[in-house]
């Protein structure tokens, strides 16, 4: 009995502990509630949850997030074949392109899609774009999924946090100069989160619990440096190097295949780089130090330029205490320039698109 | 390795278990500790760990020899056993050479027996004095050639190159040993203590190697005297559930004070102290306010979490600090902060030098000497001197006004006298907060722009807020703590508030301490 009475006190003390925290952290430091909805796809990558909607809320914003029943990030769904007359623009790319932290219409992809419209054009833009993406993912996806849609181009996204998430992807790897395919399916964490997400219990903390948040970002970012720490121990700066190179090279040439597919169906080709926010006047972009080829350099541009020409003390274009997500004013400018970047680059793809004057 | 770190984390649980097992054993007990405390040391650097070596084994010698006890060829062996099994381990993890270390034993072993046997004709107060002579030589040497010996090289060859000369000096560029400053000071005060007849010395090595390099204390102090800390090696101990708690509340309490407080301030005093220059005048002032806090906090925090981690184990420390900031004149202030190293200065440099026996200017002198002593003891550097002056000073100041003969005798208590007390706290708070500028700075002239920069308006400081933030609740736990005259202030709380308590304080640690671990101030000295 006595021994009955402990184990429920203990259980009791840990039930407060938990309630503690929670209202610890809501009272001292509230947490950016960003839940990831995504799921196994049959193509053996990540994809959007079908139909999800669900809010994500921060110190600085509380929006929602709707996805279609195609797992694209829209309020509606669309037909597989183009509507005559219109140019589609499919866009692929993580969290940035996905406009996480701002509502869709303010998203880059939509302005985009306002952009080009008020340019004179007839398109439509899909929002392919999956959190946590890299641009091995984005290869997948293009050719299993992105190709039935019959794009008129095609847009990557591209961010530093792509060198790793390819490496740790592996579903592409180079052997010398030639990327050859890896393993065929990537899905971490899926199991475990499509197991959880049964609950409605889960579902709650995710969408709701302050406490659920900080541990999950603690517990990614612990085990991320302690792999670092123990990866790390005794590498001479000379294996340093070649990882690094190693890491460039692999994203230029997933880049390059980006492109050949892309073309192999009858699209246009573009990248976009959404860059690095160190503070609101240090943004940096990678682009310049990958060694792409002619032809993709040539379809690579960068949103580094346009924000840090607007980057000011007083100036917020990412949000500082969610997810360093691109602020409404961020995605503008950055829609502005790639808008720019397509009438320039891509006129003649999108030509039959174009309304009569 | 830091308390602050991971790698702590696995380190502490696993010693204390293997040290709990050998209860039975003080033997064992010790051979544990010096085990563990050579591993968390040479986990920064092995090399390093001779010096800790050569200064337990001479000190071993010489304060046996300095009280007048006779030195046997057993006690040389045991010496050279140690010194040679650790540079034996060193050999193994491939960072010393096995002919240096051969040459090392052989020799350090040969020199050590041959002051024995050269001097064993002398009178043994004559030998006494001598050994006395060869430990501070030798806890001096290591500090004069690794910490001051590049200081005096350049400041020497910047006065030369005044005078148009070029002195062949060149410097060392050697690394600073982290702790070096506290456990020769540690070592030196065990042989001068028995050569003055106030403590037996021990001819148990181990016992003595667990005392030289006791890991929570190794690095940054407090520095323990032998009198206190060597006879707890004496005796086995066992790990009490009250101890335990008691230290762990301590150790966390500490933990907190250095990772949500001084890690949170300190980048504001980082910034501004980086280019003072640049800084507006209100951000300098809330830098030095948060330099102040941090570095209380940093220190005090390490201290708490050394004695916390050395009470779970059954061994207690000094207390290092006692609430310097409400101190109300600066000798109340020497007796609160960093307390073991001013009553180090105070037995072992203010006293011998004549302390206030001589006149009003020999102890004025003496006063200076030790203050300058005591900045030069933080680090080689003129800022630190001109800390120790700066110090210096003000108690000579508040001598010649005659402040603490006059509260000595002054009313306590009742709202003018707290009045009074707030007052001389804020007075002397502004003036240790000019010697933080010093302290901190890393030349005087930017000291100077600082101290010229400052001034009351917060409002052109974006981080007022945030140093407020993590202060005002520092202080006010101060006050309570000051008010009921308990330091470990969780003492009298019924059980289900301290459960609250260590409830916030580990989701403070976890969720609003800085991220990065970042090392302490006092390893650089």
């Amino acid at each position: 009995m006595r021994l009955l009475k402990q184990k429920i006190l203990i259980v009791l003390l840990g039930v407060y502990a938990l309630v503690f925290g929670e209202l610890f952290l809501r009272a001292l430091a509230p947490q950016a509630l960003m839940p990831r909805y995504v799921t196994g796809t049959e193509w053996g990558i990540r994809g959007n949850v079908p139909n999800a909607v669900y809010r994500q809320k921060t110190a600085e914003v509380d929006v929602e997030v709707r996805i279609n029943a195609q797992g694209l990030r829209a309020d509606r769904s669309y037909s597989m074949a183009k509507p005559v007359g219109t140019c589609r623009l499919a866009f692929l790319g993580d969290s940035y392109f996905l406009g996480y932290e701002v509502a869709r219409e303010d998203g880059l992809v939509a302005l985009v899609e306002t952009g080009l419209k008020q340019a004179g054009y007839r398109v439509e833009a899909l929002n392919f774009a999956v959190s946590g993406f890299g641009t091995a993912e984005m290869l997948i996806l293009l050719n299993r999924d992105v190709a039935r849609y019959e794009p008129d181009l095609v847009v990557f996204q591209w961010h530093a946090s792509d060198f790793d998430d390819n490496l740790r992807a592996d579903l592409f790897r180079l052997q010398g100069d030639a990327l050859v395919p890896g393993q065929a399916v990537y899905l971490p964490g899926v199991g475990l989160r499509d197991t959880l997400s049964q609950f409605a219990a889960y579902r709650w903390l995710i969408a709701n619990s302050h406490l659920y948040t900080a541990v999950r970002e603690k517990a990614g970012r612990f085990s991320k440096d302690l792999l670092a720490k123990f990866r790390g121990g005794g590498v001479v700066s000379v294996e340093a190097t070649a990882v690094e190179t190693h890491r460039r090279s692999l994203a230029a040439a997933l880049l390059a295949e980006g492109l050949a597919r892309a073309e192999a169906i009858g699209a246009a080709w573009r990248v976009f780089e959404i860059p690095v926010f160190g503070t609101r006047t240090r943004i940096t972009g990678f682009f310049e130090n990958l060694p792409l080829t002619r032809a993709v350099r040539t379809r690579a541009t960068s949103a580094a330029g346009v924000l840090n020409a607007a980057a000011d003390v007083g100036t917020k274009l990412y949000f500082e205490r969610g997810h360093r997500h691109l602020t409404e004013l961020g995605n503008r400018l950055a829609a502005g320039r790639l808008v720019a970047d397509i009438l320039i680059g891509n006129a003649a793809r999108l030509a039959r698109c174009r309304r009569a004057a | 390795m830091l308390f602050n770190s991971i790698e702590f984390l696995i380190f502490f649980p696993l010693v204390l278990a293997i040290y709990a097992a050998l209860r039975p054993t003080v033997m064992g007990q010790n051979i544990c500790l010096v085990l563990a405390s050579y591993f968390f040391y040479g986990w920064w650097d092995p090399r390093f760990l001779v010096l800790i070596a050569v200064s337990t084994t001479t000190d071993y010698v010489c304060g046996m020899i300095a009280g007048r006890r006779t030195v046997g060829v057993l006690h040389l062996a045991r010496a050279g056993a140690l010194l040679a099994s650790l540079l034996g381990v060193l050999a193994l993890l491939g960072v010393a050479d096995i002919g240096l270390i051969t040459a090392l034993v052989v020799g350090y072993t040969a020199v050590m027996s041959g002051a024995v046997a050269l001097t064993a004709g002398l009178a043994r107060t004559r030998r006494a004095r001598m050994f006395l002579g060869l430990s501070v030589t030798l806890n001096l040497g290591l500090l004069g050639v690794f910490k001051y010996f590049d200081f005096f090289a350049e400041s020497f060859a910047q006065m030369a190159a005044g005078v148009d000369w070029e002195p062949g000096f060149v410097t060392l560029d050697l690394i600073l040993p982290v702790g070096i400053s506290f456990y020769t000071f540690q070592t030196m005060s065990y042989a001068i203590d028995i050569y003055r007849g106030r403590l037996q010395p021990t001819d148990r090595l181990v016992d003595f190697a667990a005392f030289v390099s006791f890991f929570p204390q190794l690095v940054a102090g407090p520095i323990e005297r032998a009198k206190d800390l060597l006879p707890q090696f004496a005796a086995p101990r066992r790990l009490e559930a009250g101890r335990i708690k008691s230290g762990a509340m301590l150790f966390l309490w500490g933990l907190t004070k250095k990772v949500v407080i001084a890690d949170n301030l300190a980048p504001i005093a980082d910034a501004v102290f980086a280019d003072p220059a640049a800084a507006a005048p209100g951000a300098m002032t809330v830098a030095v306010l948060a330099f102040a806090f941090q570095i209380y906090c940093d220190f005090s925090g390490y201290s708490d979490m050394a004695r916390g981690t050395a009470r779970i184990m059954g061994i207690d420390l000094t207390l290092n600090f006692n609430l310097p900031y409400f101190a109300r004149t600066p000798s109340e202030f020497w007796l609160r902060w960093h307390i073991s190293l001013s009553s180090w200065l105070r037995d072992y440099v203010y006293i011998p030098l004549g302390g206030n026996r001589g006149g009003v200017v020999v102890t004025y002198s003496n006063l200076m000497v030790t203050m300058l002593l005591g900045g030069l003891w933080h680090g080689a550097a003129w800022t630190f001197v001109c800390w120790g002056a700066l110090h210096g000073a003000i108690l000579i100041a508040y001598r010649l006004a005659r402040i603490d003969d006059w509260l000595a005798v002054a009313k306590t208590g009742g709202h003018l006298g707290a009045l009074r007390d707030a007052a001389l706290m804020a007075g002397l708070f502004v003036l240790v907060c000019v010697g933080w500028v010093f302290f901190r700075a890393t030349s005087l002239a930017d000291a100077m722009v600082i101290l010229r920069g400052t001034n009351l308006n917060l409002t052109n400081s974006p981080d007022a807020t945030v140093f407020f933030a993590y202060v005002l609740p520092l202080v006010a736990i101060q006050v309570v703590q000051l008010r009921t005259r308990m330091l470990e202030f969780w003492r009298p709380l019924p059980g289900f508030m301290r459960y609250n308590l260590v409830l916030f304080l580990v989701f403070a640690i976890i969720f609003l301490g800085a991220e990065g671990g970042q090392q302490f101030i006092y390893f650089n000295f």
